[in-house]
C-alpha cells in the first residue's frame, strides 16, 4: 500500500517537473528563433531555403514541361520566354530539370549531414562515454581517417561503392563521421562527470539508455550549427563528385551532373553551366547565413 | 622545442601506416576483377586464373596487406598501373610538383589576399569597408569552386581570350587556376581573421592599450593581430585539404597533370594502385603540413608552448570543415 502510494507520489513529482522541462525548452527554442528573426541575413536565408523547399516539393506542378522529356528539334536553344533557362543538348528543358533538380540536391545535402551526424553521433558518444581503450582507439582511427583531405576521401570511398544517388548520400555521410564523432566526444567529455550522468549510473539506469536519454541530447546543442554548415558543404562536395564523374550522374536532373553534362557545350552555350552554378551558390549561400545566423542566436557570448 | 617536433614527427608513422591500411582496404572492397582489367575480356579463363594467382590476388586478405605494406614502405613502391604497366611512384614523383605548386601558391596568394581582408573588415566594422568583403568572402565560401573555374574560363578565355582555357606552358597558363583553387582560401581566411579578429578587439587588454594612449596601429597590428592570427593559423591546414581536394577538380578542368588529375582518370578507368598511390601521397603530404601548422601554432602561441608536454595533437580536427 504504501509503495504504491509513493510511486504515485512520485509520478506526482515528476509529472509538473518535466512538464516544466518541456515549457523551458520550447522557450528556449523561441528565444533562438527570436534573435535568429533579428538579423536580416538569416531572415535572408531563411526565406531563400523556405522557396527551395517549396520548390523542390512541387517542382513537378510549377514547370509545365517534362524534366524527362526529350525534344531533339528544340535542342541547345537559348534562353527565351518559352524556356526560360534553355534547353539541353537533347532538348530538354532545363528550367524543368533546375526545379526537380533542387529536390535532388536538397535530398542530398539534408539526407548525408543526418546520416553523418547520426553515424559520427554514435561513435563520438562510444567513445567519449567509455573512454580508455576504446576511446583511444575511435580517436586514433579519426586521425587517421581526418589525415586524408576531405574531398579525396570522398573520391576514394566512391570509389569503392560506386556512383548513383544513394551511394552518393552514403559516400558524403562517411566523410563526415569522423569530424561529427569528434566534436560530439570533446562536448561529451565536458558533460561525462556531472551530477545527473553519475545519478542516472547510480540507479541503475543502462548504458544505452544514459548514452541516448542524457549525454547526446545535452551534448548535441553546438552540432546543430555544424549541421546547418554543413548541409551547404555536402551539396557542394555532392557536385564536386558529380562533376568527376563519381556521383549522381546523368539523366538524373542532380546540378552536379547537369554541369557536367554542360561542361561540354561550355564555349557554344554557355547557360547550361551557367544556371545550375548559380543554383548551387544560392542553396550554399542561404545554408550558410542560416547556420551563420544560427551560430550567433545559440552563442550567448556574442550577444551584444 | 626540438623534443615536440620529434614527438609530433613520430606521431605520424601510425596515422601514415593508418592510411596505408584504410585505403588498400578500401580498395580491396571494390567489386571486380584486377585480372579484368589488365588483360581486358577477351582473354582465356586460365589466364585470368594464371595472372590472379602471380599478382597473389587469391591471397587472404591480411597477407596482401602486409605484402602492400612492405612493398610501399620497405621497397618504396606503389605498385605498376594496371593499365599501362608504369609505376605508380613514377607517375607521382613527375605530377607532384604540379599540385604543390598548384595548392602551395594557392595558399599563398590565400593568405596574403584573405588575412588583410579579413583584418581591413573587422577594423571597419560597420561600414562598406566591412560589408563588401564580407558579401564578397560569403559568396566566395558558396560558390563551388569547379564552378567558379568554369566561369573564370567563360569569361576570360572564351569572351575576351586573354588567357588560355587549359593546358600547361608560360605563366599564363597558371593564372585561371590558381585564382580559382584560391578563391575559398581567400575567403574563408577573411571570414574567420574578421571574427576572430572582432573577438580580440573587445578583449580588456586593447581596452588597456587605448586607454594608456597608444596609437591605434600599434594596437591593431602590434596587440591585436598576432592573437586573432591564432585560430587563422588553426584553419591553414584545413585550408590546404580543402585545396587539395579541389585541386583535383582544378586538375580536371584546366587539364593540368597533377595528382589530382591522374587519380580522376584512373578512378574512372578502375586503375587501383595508382588510385591508392594517390591517397597515399595527397594524404602524407596533407599530414606534414599539419604537423607544420602545429609547430607554427606552438611557436606562436605561448598557451602551447607552455604546455609541451601535454597533448596537442588534435589539430586534425580542423581538416574537415
Amino acid at each position: 500500500m504504501s509503495d504504491k502510494s509513493s510511486k504515485t507520489l512520485n509520478r506526482q513529482n515528476t509529472e509538473p517537473k518535466s512538464e516544466n522541462k518541456a515549457v523551458k525548452k520550447q522557450n528556449q527554442a523561441l528565444i533562438v528563433f527570436k534573435r535568429l528573426i533579428q538579423r536580416p541575413t538569416a531572415v535572408i536565408g531563411m526565406v531563400i531555403v523556405a522557396v527551395l523547399l517549396f520548390v523542390a516539393i512541387f517542382a513537378e506542378v510549377l514547370t509545365p514541361y517534362d524534366y524527362t522529356k526529350i525534344d531533339v528539334l528544340n535542342a541547345n536553344l537559348s534562353p527565351s520566354l518559352a524556356h526560360p533557362a534553355g534547353t539541353d543538348s537533347v532538348g530538354r528543358d532545363i528550367l524543368a530539370r533546375l526545379m526537380m533538380g533542387t529536390r535532388y540536391s536538397l535530398t542530398l545535402g539534408v539526407c548525408s549531414t543526418l546520416l553523418g551526424t547520426l553515424l559520427g553521433c554514435i561513435v563520438g558518444c562510444v567513445a567519449g562515454f567509455f573512454g580508455g581503450t576504446v576511446d583511444e582507439v575511435i580517436m586514433r582511427l579519426c586521425d587517421v581517417i581526418q589525415s586524408i583531405p576531405g574531398m579525396v576521401l570522398n573520391v576514394a570511398v566512391a570509389c569503392a561503392i560506386g556512383t548513383g544517388f544513394w551511394n552518393c548520400i552514403l559516400v558524403l555521410s562517411i566523410g563526415g563521421i569522423a569530424g561529427n564523432a569528434r566534436m560530439l566526444r570533446a562536448n561529451i567529455l565536458k558533460i561525462r562527470d556531472m551530477e545527473y550522468v553519475e545519478a542516472a549510473e547510480v540507479v541503475n539506469c543502462s548504458n544505452v539508455k544514459i548514452m541516448v536519454k542524457h549525454l547526446v541530447p545535452n551534448a548535441f546543442a553546438p552540432m546543430i550549427v555544424g549541421m546547418s554548415m554543413g548541409i551547404g558543404g555536402q551539396i557542394m562536395a555532392a557536385s564536386g563528385l558529380a562533376y568527376l564523374g563519381l556521383g549522381v550522374s546523368q539523366p538524373t536532373p542532380e546540378w552536379g551532373a547537369m554541369l557536367s553534362d554542360g561542361r561540354n557545350y561550355l564555349t557554344k552555350y554557355p547557360w547550361m553551366c551557367i544556371f545550375p552554378g548559380v543554383l548551387i551558390m544560392i542553396t550554399v549561400l542561404a545554408a550558410n547565413l542560416l547556420g551563420d545566423g544560427l551560430r550567433d542566436a545559440l552563442d550567448p557570448k556574442l550577444k551584444k | 622545442m626540438g623534443k615536440y617536433i620529434v614527438r609530433r614527427l613520430l606521431l605520424l608513422i601510425p596515422v601514415i601506416i593508418g592510411v596505408t591500411i584504410i585505403i588498400f582496404t578500401l580498395m580491396y572492397l571494390v567489386p571486380g576483377d584486377p585480372a579484368h582489367s589488365i588483360l581486358g575480356s577477351g582473354a582465356e579463363p586460365w589466364e585470368y586464373e594464371e595472372l590472379r594467382e602471380k599478382m597473389g590476388l587469391n591471397d587472404p586478405y591480411i597477407m596482401q596487406l602486409v605484402r602492400y605494406i612492405k612493398q610501399v614502405y620497405i621497397d618504396f613502391n606503389l605498385g605498376n598501373s594496371y593499365l599501362t604497366g608504369v609505376s605508380v611512384s613514377g607517375e607521382l614523383f613527375y605530377r607532384l610538383p604540379k599540385t604543390l605548386t598548384l595548392s602551395f601558391i594557392g595558399m599563398f596568394v590565400s593568405i596574403s589576399v584573405g588575412i588583410p581582408m579579413g583584418v581591413s573588415s573587422a577594423v571597419h566594422r560597420g561600414t562598406w569597408r566591412d560589408y563588401v568583403p564580407l558579401t564578397i568572402a560569403l559568396f566566395g565560401v558558396s560558390m563551388p569552386g569547379f564552378w567558379f573555374a568554369l566561369m573564370l574560363v567563360l569569361l576570360f578565355s572564351v569572351k575576351l581570350g586573354w588567357l588560355p582555357p587549359y593546358g600547361l606552358g608560360g605563366i599564363e597558363y597558371w593564372i585561371l587556376p590558381i585564382i580559382s583553387s584560391s578563391l575559398h582560401g581567400i575567403s574563408n581566411l577573411a571570414r574567420q581573421t574578421r571574427s576572430s579578429m572582432l573577438e580580440v578587439l573587445g578583449s580588456d587588454y586593447i581596452v588597456m592599450a587605448r586607454a594608456k594612449g597608444m596609437p591605434e596601429r600599434s594596437v591593431i597590428y602590434k596587440h591585436a593581430f598576432p592573437n586573432a592570427l591564432i585560430p587563422v593559423i588553426n584553419i591553414l591546414g584545413g585550408t590546404l585539404a580543402f585545396s587539395f581536394g579541389g585541386g583535383m577538380l582544378t586538375e580536371t578542368i584546366f587539364s593540368i597533370p597533377g595528382v589530382g588529375y591522374y587519380m580522376v582518370k584512373s578512378v574512372n578507368q578502375r586503375d587501383y594502385p595508382a588510385v591508392q598511390g594517390g591517397v597515399l601521397l595527397l594524404s602524407v603530404v596533407f599530414s606534414f603540413v599539419m604537423v607544420l601548422t602545429d609547430i607554427v601554432m606552438a611557436m606562436v602561441d605561448p598557451r602551447i608552448k607552455a604546455q609541451f608536454a601535454s597533448r596537442t595533437a588534435k589539430k586534425v580536427k580542423e581538416a574537415k570543415s
